[in-house]
């Protein structure tokens, strides 16, 4: 395991938290004793991939991952659920990850590129200040798209090789379209009714993350200065990873970063223990020294 | 004389016949039965004495001890998205520790503060970035984040929208007595946002994302109405204490409006509050579709106690050309 000059320790223990909560039958549940949960699967098999640690574990991870996928390529929160498939892209990542899992991640792929959230002409409607028509990535099938389901596909894609296919160009259309003109982004409104929504760090990270090396710097500087400015006081992980992450991906890794991440690690203290997520976010994070699409690319099975 | 037995068809027809006949008779139960009560405290600021306020409240409500010793209550705030200078967006975090105050000091065994924030993934970035989170540690209280929590199926008893069952978190299944503690403001897609939208909150982002859209797409005001007939909140409390009017949820501008609003039926309560807001209650779609099926929402049928709507009155700035705010003034 990669130790980053001493300050991530922490990524030890997280790292163990993680194995530890490996389900007899395979898998990852979101917390201690609970049930296998696709998203968490696949996040904790992304790091256990990236440092390169518990291999029986993670292969086992994504061979019951693939086992829940259906036959259409979707990966969805649960067996109820067929219609919530966002964690399909989270999949498609993790399965790029491990040998043997070409196919589940071709599949996957392939969903994501057949599939995309509800489009409209919106015509002389101005009550949304974005482009209704450009297909993206919804959460749920039957809904629109958004600015966190659209990054992760982006990701997803580009891990599999995808970077330059058309619907990672219009996926690109849809992220900066949605770019608040102020700098940063939230879920994907930027007006309602003329009037501006504010931005959220951790969708500006997500979008950052998923934009690197797909459109010009300029086409994001403000958005990089609100997260630059918004990170400093943010030590929650789930935001604080993708903060950090979007802005590694940019070249503009905050100096602090590693003790940001390790103090956000001990702040279970306060929070109780962590999602299988979020750990697995952390070490992303720790790791994504130039963004997650390069981080994913070289270490791609 | 023998006894004609009846066919399959006749006896369906007597048993849609019998709760038809059982239906009218509830409205009719609702319409002309015990009206519902109210309860309108006045607090003028944050600082007040929010806890004897909501004893207060809680005790004109013929709620007490007997009804609350060992139980587990679950509060359910309206936690939208957290910005700075921007406090007038959630409940405020001394109304969820007056309540929670309140509560244990009658006798409940525990006291849980539980939602599904709409808009950030961040719960716990939403929970401190709105104070919440800083007040649950002092005071020792386990926050539920209904986005991720493990759950469960229930079906939906509305059938306004074309959702055939709901999935929550199964901790609202677990708990005793859940409170909805709304805050008062306008909407820009359903006029107001109260008790009964804030039940909206309960549905876990990981299956309805984030925003909820899948309530969007079917029907804002089917799904209040379904999430409220499948699952009915046994109080709800509305911090009109610094309330939100102009562009709700989240771009208004607060109001002083000086009240906490509080009553068992939600859609009385919803509609006193939109009294006190100055806005008619039957021009809001889903009231008028609540009324006389999961409550009254007639002046004449809820009892006020506490302070008289007449007395709070604070007219809420409302936006003509937002389409859910035109013509719903009250005349």
């Amino acid at each position: 395991m990669v130790d980053q000059g001493g300050e991530t320790g922490w990524m030890n223990a997280a790292v163990q938290v993680i194995v530890s909560r490996a389900l007899p039958s395979g898998g990852f549940p979101l917390q201690p004793s609970g049930q296998f949960d696709p998203a968490s699967t696949a996040w904790a098999a992304i790091a256990l991939s990236l440092v390169q640690q518990a291999t029986d574990l993670r292969s086992q991870a994504c061979r019951t991952l693939a086992q829940s996928q259906l036959s259409d390529g979707r990966v969805s929160v649960s067996a109820a659920h067929p219609e919530t498939y966002w964690p399909t892209s989270v999949a498609v990542m993790a399965f790029n990850l491990t040998t043997g899992f070409e196919g589940a991640a071709r599949a996957g792929s392939r969903f994501l590129l057949q599939n995309s959230g509800l489009c409209w002409d919106k015509g002389e409607d101005k009550t949304y200040g974005h482009d209704t028509s450009l297909p993206g990535w919804p959460w749920v099938a039957g809904t629109h798209s958004w600015v966190e389901p659209t990054a992760l596909a982006v990701l997803a894609l580009t891990s599999s090789g995808l970077q330059t296919h058309p619907r990672v160009k219009q996926a690109v259309s849809v992220i900066l379209d949605r770019q608040i003109p102020t700098g940063g982004w939230n879920y994907g409104n930027t007006t309602v009714f003329g009037n501006m929504l504010p931005a959220t760090p951790e969708n500006t990270g997500l979008a950052l993350a998923a934009l690197s090396g797909l459109v010009a710097p300029a086409q994001v500087a403000k958005s990089i200065d609100f997260l630059r400015s918004e990170l400093q006081g943010i030590r929650t992980p789930f935001t604080l990873s993708w903060g950090i992450i979007g802005l590694a991906a940019w070249d503009v890794r905050p100096t602090e970063a590693d003790s940001w991440l390790g103090a956000s690690f001990r702040l279970q203290d306060r929070y109780g223990s962590y999602d299988t997520c979020l750990l697995a976010q952390l070490i992303v994070a720790s790791l994504a020294r130039k963004g997650m699409a390069k981080l994913l690319m070289e270490s791609a099975a | 004389m023998s006894r004609k037995k009846w066919s399959r068809r006749e006896i369906t027809r007597a048993g849609l016949a019998a709760i038809a006949a059982g239906g009218a008779g509830y409205l009719l139960y609702r319409s002309y039965g015990d009206p519902a009560s109210v309860f309108i405290g006045r607090a003028t600021d944050y600082r007040a004495d929010l806890r004897t306020l909501i004893e207060t409240g809680l005790k004109e409500l013929g709620i007490g001890a007997m009804e609350i010793r060992g139980r587990t209550v679950l509060l359910k705030p309206n936690l939208v998205e957290p910005h700075e200078g921007r406090a007038h967006i959630n409940t405020n975090p001394a109304v969820i520790r007056a309540t929670a105050e309140a509560f244990l000091s009658m006798g409940a065994a525990k006291v849980i503060v539980a939602e599904g924030a709409g808009h950030q993934r961040d719960t716990l970035l939403v929970l401190e970035r709105s104070g919440l989170g800083e007040v649950l540690h002092e005071d020792r209280i386990p926050f539920i984040d209904l986005n991720s929590a493990p759950l469960v199926e229930i079906p939906n008893k509305g059938w306004f929208a074309r959702l055939s069952r709901l999935t929550v978190a199964s901790v609202l299944l677990e708990a005793d007595f859940i409170v909805s503690m709304a805050k008062m403001k306008t909407h820009h897609w359903a006029g107001v946002t109260l008790s009964m939208k804030n039940m909206f909150g309960i549905m876990p982002g990981c299956v309805y994302g984030w925003p909820k859209n899948v309530l969007h797409w079917a029907g804002i005001v089917e799904s209040i109405l379904d999430i409220n007939a499948s699952f009915k909140a046994d109080l709800a409390i509305v911090d009109g204490v610094v309330g939100m009017e102009g562009d709700g949820p989240i771009l208004g501008t607060p109001i002083q409006s000086g009240v906490i609003v509080m009553g068992r039926e939600l859609a009385a309560v919803d509609a006193t509050c939109c009294r006190v807001m100055g806005i008619d209650p039957f021009k809001i779609e889903y009231l008028a579709r609540a009324h006389n099926r999961q409550g009254t929402i007639s002046e004449s049928r809820i009892e006020q106690r506490g302070e008289q709507i007449q007395s709070v009155s604070c007219p809420f700035r409302l936006i003509e050309t937002i389409p859910a705010h035109a013509r719903i003034r009250e005349s």
